[in-house]
């Protein structure tokens, strides 16, 4: 059975990084990955040879770097993924047109709250039951509060639901009670008549696709439930994230958390040396003594961001009561895939583990 | 202008670059020229509560020396909203209190968005009795992206609508976030290529009728290296102790990036935007908020 990894955490957490240093890791393990991510830097893009359209996984080439197992990534591109849906389950190629060319689905397929999120569902169900991977690494998309994306099936379901939106496709309210036919009069007011022509035809059409997300909803929510939850933070900012707050609305849905990933951990500062002793190592070179000055007050300053980043991990760790990893300060390693390969050892155990 | 003579700074920013903090440190320095200053996050966010010392999020607000701490959500505005257009008390709670309705405004894209850009127009122009008069309201607006998204909700929504009470509250909306006297708009930004890049591509985006007042580049390090003789130290590390040339390496390579970054950001608002001030702050220790808070704000006043 597939494996799901799926890497929580806000936007600036580090988290696509991770997420590809997470798969080269399952890979190095010896499985078969692919790593689905949302709208990486163009630099990790590059990394990973990702090309920037497409909705299918492109392999990543490894060679040279001896892993026994392959990864692949997809970025999801959620506007295709969604018209891709669409052509697939509606229930004949005249609905889909009309669907696709509607100007309310227009704008609902790239701005309705938990779209996004939904289609990275929809992408990742496709990547499961493909049945070629040992293990997906799901990047999540950034959202305002950690776990919408948890959310995002049932939301998008209610919103497609026939119960409530198939009224409004009548255009008498057909069997609705009567305070909620004047609630839609009074709507048609405030909202204006064309709009409310595009809503209605495109609930009409999107009708016609109900049995996919409800089913979809249905599988969503079982790999939901079977998936291995792991926190991004970053080592700099960790108050930005609500760590209990998002311990407690994890096992508000039933879930767990499997550990804590740390990123930009400060790397260790170099060894001490009095002024005496790094004066007589740079002896000669022009301000000497301005140059002893600036580099022992920038070791001062590697010291100290080492330590406050080392107490920062382990201090959420404890918090949590997890295991914690740490993938070190290397901006430098997104740039290439050799330098995102140097990351691997700190995830390996990671993904070694068995689930 | 001072950027503190407006009434509402709309703070934008990529995740991580410090739009909160810099919205918590921007408030501290406009506490102290003596102005009334209203920090608001929106969605239920509570970053800046923890800068104060603070925890939580309240739509009602927290008062921390002269500053207002408020949190906002689409629900608790919706209500407001309605408890504050009397007249239409009636039929908003008919169209709110319907399932089907209330669920179709969910989807209605920038809905939410408009509902609590209402409250922030509020706060500034008609506040309730019991509500203080601000002079300033600092809003910690969401990432980049949606920043844009939500700056054109009110537009959006009264284009999208011929009449009636979304129709006036969309447009009053706009209008003010169209005042260049009133409103502006201060992306935070880092010298880095990602953050930079997003920052310009939000200052193309934003449009004639909106005002960009001056852009923060966060996290600034000067490691006060000398002027020369930086080749001859790395050289003579790189045999000796090569440790210390590597924290020399990886430090150099930073500010080389940072000193590219810094001057492209700076030279390409010049052309976008014209004479918009790039105020830089330095990279403090971040793992204090409360003193990382008032040291920014030491460095930003006079802005």
């Amino acid at each position: 059975m597939t494996r799901i990894d799926l890497c929580c955490g806000l936007g600036g957490s580090g988290k696509t990084t991770t997420a590809a240093t997470l798969g080269l890791a399952h890979a190095a393990a010896g499985r078969r990955a692919v790593v689905l991510t949302i709208d990486p830097a163009r630099r990790l893009a590059n990394a990973l040879h990702l090309p920037l359209h497409g909705t299918d996984p492109t392999p990543v080439p490894l060679e040279g770097l001896g892993f026994p197992g392959t990864l692949s990534a997809l970025m999801l591109d959620h506007t295709a993924t969604f018209d891709a849906v669409v052509r697939r389950y509606s229930p004949d190629p005249e609905t889909a047109e009309r669907l696709l060319a509607n100007r309310y689905y227009r704008a609902i397929s790239t701005r309705l709250t938990g779209a996004h999120e939904y289609m990275a569902m929809e992408k990742l169900t496709e990547l499961v039951e493909a049945g070629t991977w040992d293990v997906v690494v799901l990047d999540t998309p950034p959202t305002q509060h950690l776990l919408d994306f948890l959310d995002a099936p049932d939301r998008v379901q209610a919103v497609f639901d026939r119960s409530v939106f198939g009224a409004l496709a009548e255009p008498g309210g057909g069997i609705l009670g009567l305070a909620t036919r004047r609630a839609l009069a009074l709507l048609e007011r405030v909202a204006g008549a064309t709009t409310m022509g595009d809503i209605r035809e495109f609930m009409r059409l999107i009708s016609g696709l109900s049995a996919h997300f409800r089913e979809r909803g249905t599988q969503v929510r079982a790999l939901l439930d079977r998936a291995r939850y792991l926190l991004v933070l970053n080592a700099h900012a960790p108050e930005r994230t609500d760590l209990d707050g998002f311990l407690d609305a994890l096992s508000d849905r039933g879930r767990t958390l499997a550990g804590l990933i740390v990123t930009r951990v400060a790397a260790p500062a170099p060894a001490a040396l009095g002024p005496a002793e790094l004066a007589a190592r740079i002896a000669g070179v022009p301000q000497a003594e301005a140059w002893v000055r600036a580099l022992l007050a920038a070791r001062e300053a590697a010291v100290a961001a080492a330590q406050l980043d080392g107490a920062a991990a382990d201090r959420l760790g404890a918090q949590a009561g997890l295991p914690t990893w740490r993938i070190p300060d290397a901006p430098e390693a997104v740039r290439t895939l050799q330098g995102l390969a140097t990351l691997v050892p700190n995830l390996l155990p990671l993904a070694a583990q068995s689930q | 202008m001072s950027l503190f003579d407006r009434r509402l700074l709309v703070i934008t920013g990529k995740g991580g670059v410090g739009r909160s903090t810099l919205s918590g440190a921007l408030a501290l320095a406009a506490g102290r020229t003596g102005r009334r200053v209203c920090v608001v996050e929106l969605a239920g966010l509570a970053a800046i509560p923890p800068l104060f010392g603070l925890t939580g999020r309240t739509y009602e607000p927290r008062t921390v020396g002269r500053i207002d701490l408020r949190g906002l959500t689409a629900p608790e505005a919706v209500a407001d909203f309605g408890r504050r257009k009397l007249a239409m008390g009636g039929l908003l709670r008919l169209v709110f209190g319907s399932r089907i309705t209330s669920a179709f405004l969910d989807a209605v894209p920038g809905f939410q968005d408009l509902v609590q850009l209402g409250k922030v127009e509020n706060l500034l122009t008609e506040p309730r009795e019991h509500e203080p008069r601000y002079d300033l309201v600092i809003l910690d607006g969401p990432a980049t992206g949606h920043g844009l998204t939500l700056l054109a909700s009110a537009r959006a929504m009264s284009d999208m609508t011929g009449g009636g009470p979304f129709h006036d509250l969309s447009a009053i909306i706009a209008r003010f976030l169209s005042d260049p006297v009133k409103t502006a708009i201060v992306p935070v930004t880092l010298p880095e290529e990602l953050p930079v890049h997003e920052t310009l591509e939000l200052v193309a985006g934003l449009g004639a009728d909106r005002t960009l007042g001056a852009v923060i580049l966060n996290q600034w390090v000067d490691p006060g290296f000398p002027t020369s003789g930086a080749d001859e130290v790395q050289t003579a590390l790189a045999r000796s102790a090569p440790d210390w040339a590597r924290l020399l390496r990886t430090t150099r390579e930073g500010m080389r990036v940072q000193a590219e970054v810094g001057e492209h950001l700076a030279s390409s608002i010049q052309a976008l935007a014209g004479a918009v001030p790039v105020h830089r702050v330095p990279r403090l220790d971040p793992h204090n908020p409360r003193r990382l808070v008032a040291r920014l704000a030491e460095r930003l006043e006079g802005v």
